[in-house]
């Protein structure tokens, strides 16, 4: 019976959303790809969380990861290349009552997206932002992108690419006034899930980097890390995320890690030998730029001219 | 049907005495407004006292009405002025003058506003927007029969008048008129303001006449047209530069324009940097790919039928008029319908030439359309030869969208009624039996011999030619049996009909006179159900009798419209009259019929004279010694009653048969209804008892289950403390409390699903192993159920699990597993032992087992 309260009466939701509910279209993702693991986490989130999907908003750039939002039946902004972050600042700046994600890809957040990702960290306003990182443009077939790793062999660079990738963690945890930072990869379904639900939990800007694999231009990256379980090494704490009761056989190497050491959880992303699976950093109290945005919200024009009149009024000789 | 198109027509026939005192407005009235053509009092009808008459002249009296009612025919004329007694008196005509003349809105409609109407119909409409407290007490409210009628004077002058600065200025004239008060004053330009506000913008009043109803019709045909000829131009403008473009860029591709001129010429802007000669041995010859010559003539093709056919647009219609049995010829067609092509039959010929030229034009029309179709195909690369050719060789207006189809001009057909149903009728039925969307407007004209030719008998006493009934047995075809008296009901007719791939017939009743007596005899027709008025849309669909709607008529449900008239009676007492609006009220109206009544005063009254309508409730035992009569009066307000006699009370019946004919298919009074909507009912009534008892049940059940297992946990927590309690030392203190922990369900907790079962691991190939999936570690990629949809399946949760094996094959099953981007596949043994190489296939299915 659902709804029941202790008092025995019952108290029916007017709709309970099934998955279906959030789901549009037939996702044209190659078959393997890891975005299909996303869009279905993300979908479970949702309805375990019941959002309105007339209150929800995904808001993407350019790129096979981008095309999320066609796949959710929610509101949605495919917008610009690199733009994603901008549009969705915008829309929590003042429209504070809506659930609103961020997903984007490495080249649309690192490549040229990242002047606005840099800034986008620091406003630290209240988004959920999944980024899906293949390690190569998927969309445009194969070009080298800033997270590839060294020696990468794409369109772009035929011979091997020859400069240190970026790393997105590292990247984050760099900038002022990041909040959360987590990782996670889409072939672990259990630990995507909790991952994106701590995200959506934390108030604020939740970033959550997804390892993904794209088995048509990274096929043999993604096969050797999804089944080399002795890569990855899973954060440990109880503020951190669990790894999930069907997955906790398969985690191989643990390491414990507070997600409010932020000196250790940079230590942690700068390592170059491991791959770290968890919460790395997470700051409760870091302030919100989008409080400010709503805060005139609801005021009626007679209050607006109030506010103004005692402004001007400072002028006043 | 909404009160106020019910209203309009039975305000003909009521005798609204209050509302004439309303009209003059005492407090005005006595100080400066005087009027005399608002003088003329309303009086009730009387009934006069009976005369003392000797029982002999009595019978001799009944003799002769008996006579009467049997043979008919009173062949002299009578010497009273009589009407229906439902007319008011003052004779008609101001009460037909009050309600029109037209509103015809010629731009932007809107819900709110008609899209034509009656003036009046528009003041009302207008003033219940215009959200003033008290409509009834707003002077434009009360003064609305003057408004209109000094319209109707202006009208006289010049027509068509235009709306809005016609009826500001009657609305200046009317303050003038009045000399209001300063106090009144200032509320009525108050109220000025709000109304013209508020009335429509755009639009103009016409004349209540004969030709009111193409009016309309034109109107109508370019409200449709002209929309949708502005976009479609727009999109062979867009088409054409487009088109254009591909062209020209076909253009540059040829070699001839890499040469060091042209590069120069588009380059000049660089002129000084760039050395041109050079520039060209770099751009290699025939740069992209060219477009093969079938196609670049294909596309000039397309563009210049596009270019040369956007001269269709000049016509909006072709009108093909039948009028050899138009009573009045003098219609000017070509002022009615300017745009139109017009061509006028008197043989009936119209029938085939119509479709002769609907072909023609189509043919054009389809050119157009094809064109605009390649076109947009080719703009997106998407033109394939293969399925294009055949599929646009064959194209024709068959294959119009209805947007398309709206564009093309209208098909119209104007014949007289009788000359369809006489002469026609066979060319006719073949014309819609085609289903093109041809429209035929078949025109029933009333005539009073009155005014008109004695030979012309306008209304046929005891048939009617039922021409739009008829058609009903054309399938999907639109119908609409209607007349002028309530424009916006034909207007929206011909929107719903024109707007339709179908062919309409549109059969409408029109008079040969003009104005007061045009509407009077059009809404006795209507309310005598002479002339119902009916709409059949066979496109409509399903729903029982939602095809067929019979809304515009007066009191639709009725056999007979009935109408309360205030009269006094032959004691002088005030006394309300229920008086059904039969045929025989109607058929009195046309002088030609007087010689089928019999008018009798107060003194020859008695109980064996019944109204008709009861007479022909009745089966003839009844009627023994019976005789039925309708109301009238004369021009004194005296009431009489008017023998009916045999054959125009068999008229009636027969308009009644009909009418019960009309209703029957719409569902109103239809037997089948009437049974099916208690049958619902009733099964209704059963469904809900179960329901509530079923789920009254079950809450008793949830409850108990609750308490139960609350139950057993609080009897579980004091067990498993008591058995805690060190007995050693039976020294209980007193503050040890037994802490029983309260009762909070405030969620059940939802059941775990249920993991898939994991089979334990045997040794290879010696007992057979189940194929099964991890599912909760699925990353839902598709692989798998991509392999195989039977096979593999998702659950709620969309992950994979192992469906069917039967419904594949091992080798899938380890293919699934070997694809698989997280190895969560297990292949187990193959079912059928069978199976081409299956060593091979066990070997690789191994590491995933
Ligand atoms: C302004 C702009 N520049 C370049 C492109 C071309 N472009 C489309 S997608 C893409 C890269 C997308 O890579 P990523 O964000 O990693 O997405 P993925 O396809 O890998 O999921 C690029 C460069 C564009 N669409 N817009
Ligand atoms: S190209 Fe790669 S990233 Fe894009 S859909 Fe295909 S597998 Fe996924
Ligand atoms: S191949 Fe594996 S991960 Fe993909 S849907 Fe099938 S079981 Fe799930
Ligand atoms: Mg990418």
């Amino acid at each position: 019976m659902y709804g029941l309260k202790s008092d025995l009466t019952c108290d029916l939701p007017t709709k309970q959303y099934s998955i279906s509910d959030y789901s549009k279209g037939v996702p044209r993702w190659c078959p393997g790809c890891g975005d299909h693991a996303v869009l279905n986490n993300t979908q479970k989130l949702l309805k375990e969380k019941q959002l309105d999907p007339a209150k929800t908003v995904f808001v993407s750039g350019i790129g096979c990861s981008s095309r999320f939002p066609h796949y959710m039946d929610t509101y949605g902004f495919h917008g610009l290349h690199g733009r994603a972050f901008p549009v969705a600042c915008g829309v929590k700046f003042r429209r504070p009552d809506l659930n609103v994600f961020v997903i984007t890809g490495d080249g649309d957040c690192c490549s040229i997206g990242a002047g606005a990702w840099i800034h986008a960290i620091r406003y630290n306003m209240d988004l959920t932002v999944l980024l899906l990182d293949n390690e190569i443009y998927g969309l445009t077939k194969k070009q080298t992108s800033p997270t590839s790793r060294l020696g990468t062999i794409s369109n772009t660079t035929p011979e091997g690419s020859i400069i240190p990738p970026i790393n997105a963690i590292e990247t984050t945890l760099g900038v002022a006034n990041a909040s959360f930072v987590a990782q996670t990869a889409d072939w672990n379904p259990v630990h995507m899930y909790e991952t994106i639900k701590a995200g959506f939990e934390h108030k604020g800007f939740s970033f959550i980097h997804i390892i993904q694999r794209c088995p048509i231009f990274q096929q043999s990256l993604g096969k050797e890390m999804a089944t080399n379980k002795d890569a990855m090494v899973y954060l440990q704490h109880e503020n951190g995320i669990p790894f999930g009761e069907d997955f906790s056989q398969s985690v191989k190497n643990t390491v414990n890690h507070d997600p409010t050491n932020l000196s250790e959880a940079r230590e942690l992303a700068m390592d170059r030998e491991n791959i770290y699976m968890g919460l790395f950093y997470q700051n409760k109290m870091a302030p919100r730029y989008d409080l400010y945005g709503s805060s005139n919200l609801g005021f009626t024009n007679d209050q607006r001219e109030k506010v103004l009149n005692a402004e001007f009024d400072k002028y006043a000789i | 049907m909404t009160t106020k198109e019910k209203n309009s027509f039975s305000e003909f026939f009521k005798e609204d005495a209050e509302n004439i005192q309303n009209i003059l407005h005492p407090e005005l009235n006595d100080t400066n407004f005087k009027n005399a053509e608002f003088e003329q009092k309303v009086e009730i009808s009387k009934i006069s006292p009976p005369k003392e008459i000797s029982l002999e002249e009595f019978q001799k009296k009944w003799r002769q009405m008996r006579s009467f009612f049997r043979n008919g025919k009173n062949d002299k004329k009578l010497d009273l002025k009589l009407s229906p007694l439902h007319l008011s008196n003052r004779n008609m005509k101001e009460f037909i003058l009050d309600e029109y003349p037209i509103f015809l809105n010629t731009e932007n409609f809107t819900e709110e506003v008609p899209y034509c109407g009656s003036l009046k119909e528009i003041i009302l409409n207008t003033l219940n927007r215009c959200n003033i407290d008290q409509v009834k007490e707003s002077i434009i409210f009360i003064h609305i029969e003057r408004i209109i009628q000094n319209v109707n004077k202006l009208l006289l002058d010049s027509a068509p008048l235009f709306f809005r600065p016609t009826i500001i200025s009657v609305l200046n004239k009317l303050q003038t008129d009045l000399q209001l008060t300063a106090e009144v004053l200032n509320s009525y330009t108050q109220e000025i303001k709000l109304f013209t506000d508020k009335m429509p913008k755009n639009g103009v009043i016409i004349p209540f006449d004969k030709v009111a109803l193409f009016k309309i019709l034109e109107n109508t045909m370019s409200a449709i047209l002209v929309p949708a000829r502005i976009k479609l131009a727009n999109e062979i403008n867009k088409l054409e530069y487009k088109i254009q473009d591909i062209l020209k860029v076909e253009d540059e591709k040829k070699p001839s324009s890499n040469e060091a001129k042209n590069l120069h010429d588009s380059y000049s802007f660089v002129d000084s940097m760039l050395k041109f000669d050079e520039l060209v041995s770099l751009i290699p010859e025939s740069g992209s790919q060219v477009m093969g010559n079938d196609r670049i003539e294909r596309i000039q093709t397309v563009l210049e039928d596009l270019k040369t056919n956007a001269l269709l647009f000049s016509q909006y219609g072709f009108l093909y008029v039948n009028d050899l049995f138009f009573y009045n010829k003098d219609y000017n067609w070509n002022t009615l319908f300017p745009k139109n092509q017009i061509e006028v039959f008197q043989d009936g010929n119209g029938c085939d030439a119509i479709m002769f030229s609907f072909k023609k034009e189509m043919g054009l029309w389809a050119k157009l359309f094809k064109a605009m179709r390649i076109a947009d195909l080719e703009l997106n690369s998407s033109y394939d030869s293969e399925i294009h050719d055949d599929y646009f060789k064959n194209f024709n207006w068959q294959n119009f969208t209805l947007d398309e189809l709206n564009s093309c001009p209208k098909f119209l057909l104007i014949a007289d009624s009788d000359q369809l149903f006489e002469t026609e009728f066979n060319k006719l039925s073949k014309l819609l039996s085609e289903h093109f969307p041809i429209k035929v407007i078949a025109l029933k004209t009333l005539i009073n011999s009155k005014n008109g030719n004695e030979e012309l008998l306008g209304m046929n006493l005891h048939s009617q030619p039922k021409l739009a009934t008829l058609m009903l047995s054309q399938n999907n075809i639109y119908i609409n049996q209607s007349t002028v008296l309530s424009p916006n009901f034909l207007a929206k007719g011909f929107t719903e009909g024109f707007l339709a791939f179908s062919p309409a017939i549109y059969s409408i009743l029109n008079t040969n006179d003009s104005d007061e007596n045009h509407a009077l005899m059009l809404s006795a027709a209507i309310e005598g159900r002479d002339f119902p008025g009916f709409v059949y849309n066979g496109q409509l669909g399903l729903p029982w009798g939602s095809r067929f709607n019979l809304e515009n008529n007066p009191q639709p449900d009725k056999s007979w419209p009935i109408h309360e008239i205030e009269i006094i009676n032959h004691l002088n007492r005030k006394e309300i009259l229920s008086a059904p609006f039969s045929f025989a009220d109607n058929a009195f109206l046309n002088d030609d019929y007087f010689h089928y009544f019999l008018p009798v005063d107060s003194s020859y009254w008695n109980e064996n004279l019944i109204s008709i309508t009861e007479f022909m409730k009745r089966n003839h035992l009844e009627n023994m010694g019976k005789l039925p009569f309708i109301w009238m009066k004369d021009e004194g307000n005296n009431i009489y009653k008017s023998i009916v006699c045999w054959e125009m009370v068999m008229a009636t019946q027969e308009r009644l048969d009909f009418w019960r004919f009309l209703q029957e298919n719409s569902g109103i009074n239809n037997y089948h209804v009437l049974a099916a909507v208690e049958e619902v009912k009733k099964e209704m009534k059963a469904v809900f008892d179960f329901e509530i008892e079923q789920l009254q049940i079950e809450q008793k059940i949830e409850i108990q289950k609750i308490r139960d297992e609350e139950a057993d946990k609080v009897i579980g927590n004091l067990t498993s403390f008591l058995l805690d309690l060190d007995f050693t030392n039976l020294e209980i203190k007193s503050d040890n409390k037994v802490n029983v922990e309260p009762i909070i369900i405030d969620e059940v907790p939802v059941v775990k699903e249920i993991r898939e079962k994991k089979p334990n691991k045997v040794e290879s190939g010696k007992i057979a192993i189940e194929a099964y999936i991890d599912t909760p570690l699925c990353t839902a990629c598709n692989e798998c159920v991509g392999l195989n949809g039977n096979l593999f399946k998702y659950n709620s949760e969309k992950l994979a699990y192992v469906a069917d094996v039967k419904a594949g094959t091992f080798k899938e099953l380890v293919e699934a597993a070997e694809v698989c981007p997280v190895g969560i596949i297990h292949p187990g043994t193959p079912i059928n032992p069978d199976e081409a190489d299956l060593t091979q296939l066990l070997k690789r299915a191994e590491k995933f087992n």
